[in-house]
């Protein structure tokens, strides 16, 4: 009897959140087919997927675009911000000269720098990448220094009765002690990222899902401007439950 | 190893914390040092595995003098055991054991051999491979005691191995170490707060005393080895408690008044 | 006070205080100066000195009206989200099966750039720029409610088995046990709400322009004069800075148990 209602529960635990998207986007369908919405303000789900899979050739180059604008800035930027990270908890001095404007790093969002950045760089994909560096590097370099920090000062003396040298203390057991850390800021770096990228794209760019919104709201086609918006949703959340992934994936034996 | 004796006196500008020490430990003994909390018991253990350095008086292990640098064979002679297991926990307790092995950089299957046999003894076959934090805190403890024989040290060092534990695990590890002890014939300088703990284990207990830090008795715990948890209920050794408590005793009082 | 103490109290404040000013100095020395003596151009880098000059003049003829359209917005958002968020995580928290249902979506709503929608929102609610909240409030709203519930979720078993030992109701379960522990992991959602708050408000500001501290740089920057761009970038820096410290302090005086 409990089996049975274990085994039931199971699958109501798969099922649960599908029946939740059906709810939300048949909802959607519903209410736009029985209110009449007009098909420039808002598209049907089923339309969307429609012209997505229509118009897939077209559209796919410019998400690819703005797909290697988040991949390039956001390996820049984590690389960066755990480099930085490991550079300031070096030294103590520096820590404390750093950290008060780290919090200033985390809470001015960094795609403000975009019409500077034009200035400098033109129109190019430069300036999406490096909105995308610069946004992703707080976060990840935020976490990295909490992980660092945070080391049990019993693991560094186990170290020293082993008279491990600094390099052995760095590798084997600051590194390791610091990893879960370095992941939470990895994986919300992806937020960032794809912020990033999709902001410095309407600011400035006519390529990428971005631009293609914007033009295509304009033009009054909001099908094809929200199959864009579709294709954003499932890179963002691809990109996040990935990096999710390989954090479970490392972290689940401890 | 031969005879190894360590003289020490320490003085500071302000804090006393050890003042004119003198432990003589023979080879392959097991010497237990005793004393109220604050009395400097973990300063010695720390001044003899060189974290830190004695302001005056000299370490002689082996004949040789402990110096600004210690030679690294004479380094590896020592092993340390914490007051908590302190494993890593991104690592399974084979790794955890084996991890000073590769510190230090001691390769090889001879060295596998030492972790297997270790392993054996503490009997955690049938959990080596697993991560700490699916381990029991007795089994940890254990886990603890051995990575610091990975390395095939002459002489442990315990600063309270066992005190965040109840009593009932502790004395059974504390039996458990002293069955390790007698395959494997280290010598170990243990420090503890527990008396029975001491005398339970010890060839030989040094009593402290507080402010300044310093020994006030040497006391030879004349029961033969193997030894077992009922011996606690023996005369003798409820002699010896009483012996060892009343001291503490008294200087508590003294320092009081 | 003991004067004593308090002259340590201020020493230590001084003492961890110091290496931050001096680096800031010394970087805004070097600025002037490099700019100065390398004669860089103004479009490219303003010496600082500039920036604060221009920042002043112009803040109370043109930039204040912005910063009180960011703050507006900004504030909106924030705090009709935060509420929202609570509440909606206490309720799916009370069954498992709510958990896994919603958690999924919820994911997709953190993880989606809001500014994705905005061409398609603006056509939608006009240039009215109070609903540029709507926006701000969903961001927010679904981070807390993401972070909250995972907070009542990691409550040691330990803490739930105590409170029926204790013959808690659900009610008090909840907020005497619950509650109270999973706050922790409750502020750190409020801090990146702040963070994702100014984002957002700002995002919103740079594409959908009009007003608001993000049309400001937008604006400044394409009459080049960037002195000012610099300027408000800094003042929207030190409005999330102000923002933050209120969480922080907030923190401190609900979460005295860590540490």
């Amino acid at each position: 009897m409990v089996k049975q209602e274990n085994t039931l529960y199971r699958i109501a635990k798969v099922i649960a959140p599908i029946i939740v998207f059906l709810i939300v986007f048949g909802g959607l369908e519903w209410a736009i087919g029985h209110y009449d919405v007009p098909r420039w303000l808002i598209s049907k789900p089923s339309d969307t997927v429609q012209v997505l899979f229509d118009k897939f050739g077209e559209i796919w180059p410019n998400v690819w675009v703005t797909i290697k604008e988040i991949l390039i800035g956001y390996v820049i930027g984590i690389s960066l911000g755990i480099s930085m990270a490991l550079l300031f908890t070096s030294n103590r001095f520096a820590e404390k000269a750093v950290s008060p404007y780290v919090v200033f790093l985390i809470v001015t969002p960094q795609i403000i720098l975009v019409p500077l950045l034009m200035l400098w760089m033109g129109f190019g994909i430069e300036v999406k990448f490096t909105a995308v560096a610069l946004s992703s590097f707080p976060i990840t370099m935020i976490s990295t220094m909490t992980g660092v920090k945070n080391v049990s000062a019993h693991r560094y003396e186990l170290m020293k009765s082993l008279r491990a040298t600094k390099l052995q203390t760095f590798f084997k057991v600051l590194i390791p002690s610091a990893i879960p850390n370095v992941f939470t800021g990895m994986r919300l770096a992806t937020i960032f990222a794809t912020t990033a990228a999709v902001g410095a794209e309407l600011i400035s760019g006519n390529i990428g899902i971005g631009p293609q919104i914007s033009y295509y709201t304009e033009f009054m086609q909001v099908d094809i401007a929200f199959a864009y918006v579709y294709m954003m949703m499932l890179i963002s959340v691809l990109f996040y439950t990935l990096i999710g992934f390989i954090e479970n994936m490392i972290l689940k034996r401890r | 190893m031969k005879n190894v004796s360590k003289v020490f006196q320490t003085r500071r500008q302000t804090i006393h914390a050890l003042q004119d020490i003198n432990l003589n430990v023979p080879e392959k003994s097991i010497v237990g040092i005793v004393g109220p909390s604050g009395c400097g018991k973990s300063t010695i253990i720390r001044l003899l595995n060189d974290i830190i350095k004695p302001t005056s008086g000299d370490i002689v292990v082996d004949d040789y003098t402990y110096e600004a640098k210690i030679p690294a064979d004479v380094i590896r002679k020592f092993g340390f055991i914490f007051q908590r297991p302190n494993l890593l926990p991104w690592l399974t307790l084979r790794e955890n054991i084996q991890f000073p092995q590769k510190i230090v950089g001691l390769k090889g299957p001879e060295w596998d051999r030492v972790v297997d046999d270790l392993i054996k003894i503490g009997r955690l076959e049938d959990v080596a491979d697993q991560y700490p934090s699916s381990l029991s805190g007795g089994m940890l403890q254990r886990g603890g005691v051995l990575r610091a024989m990975a390395t095939r040290p002459e002489i442990l060092l315990m600063d309270e191995p066992f005190g965040s534990l109840d009593d009932m695990l502790r004395e059974q590890l504390d039996i458990e170490t002293l069955e390790i002890w007698q395959k494997l014939e280290q010598t170990i300088i243990f420090i503890t707060h527990n008396v029975r703990e001491a005398i339970l284990m010890s060839g030989k207990v040094y009593v402290m005393a507080t402010e300044p830090g310093r020994i006030i008795a040497e006391i030879p715990i004349d029961i033969p080895y193997p030894r077992e948890l009922k011996i606690i209920a023996d005369p003798k050794f409820l002699e010896y408690e009483r012996q060892i408590t009343n001291l503490i005793g008294e200087i508590d009082l003294s320092t009081i008044k | 006070m003991n004067p004593s103490v308090s002259l340590k109290k201020s020493r230590k404040l001084w003492h961890n205080a110091w290496p931050p000013l001096m680096v800031l100095v010394i970087i805004i020395l070097i600025w002037e100066f490099a700019v100065r003596a390398f004669d860089v151009s103004l479009v490219v880098l303003p010496p600082p000195s500039l920036i604060f000059s221009e920042t002043v003049r112009y803040f109370r003829s043109e930039l204040l009206e912005d910063w009180l359209a960011t703050i507006k917005i900004l504030g909106i958002g924030y705090f009709t989200g935060v509420p929202t968020g609570l509440v909606l995580a206490s309720l799916i928290s009370q069954s498992k099966l709510a958990i896994k249902a919603f958690t999924p979506l919820i994911t997709v709503l953190v993880t989606l750039p809001v500014m994705v929608i905005i061409p398609i929102y603006m056509v939608w609610v006009g240039y009215q720029i109070e609903y540029r909240a709507i926006p701000v409030f969903l961001n927010v709203a679904s981070i807390i409610t993401l972070n909250t519930l995972s907070g009542f979720i990691n409550v040691e078993t330990r803490m739930l088995e105590l409170a029926s030992g204790y013959g808690a109701s659900r009610a008090q379960t909840f907020f005497k046990f619950i509650l109270p522990n999973a706050m922790p992991e409750i502020f750190q959602g409020l801090r990146l709400g702040c963070t994702f708050s100014i984002l957002n408000t700002i995002g919103i500001e740079l594409i959908a322009g009009k007003i608001g501290m993000g049309f400001s740089v937008q604006y400044f920057s394409g009459l080049l004069k960037t002195p000012i761009v610099w300027g408000c970038i800094l003042i929207v820096g030190i409005t999330g800075r102000i923002m933050f410290s209120i969480v922080q302090s907030l923190e401190k005086r609900f979460v005295t148990w860590t540490r």
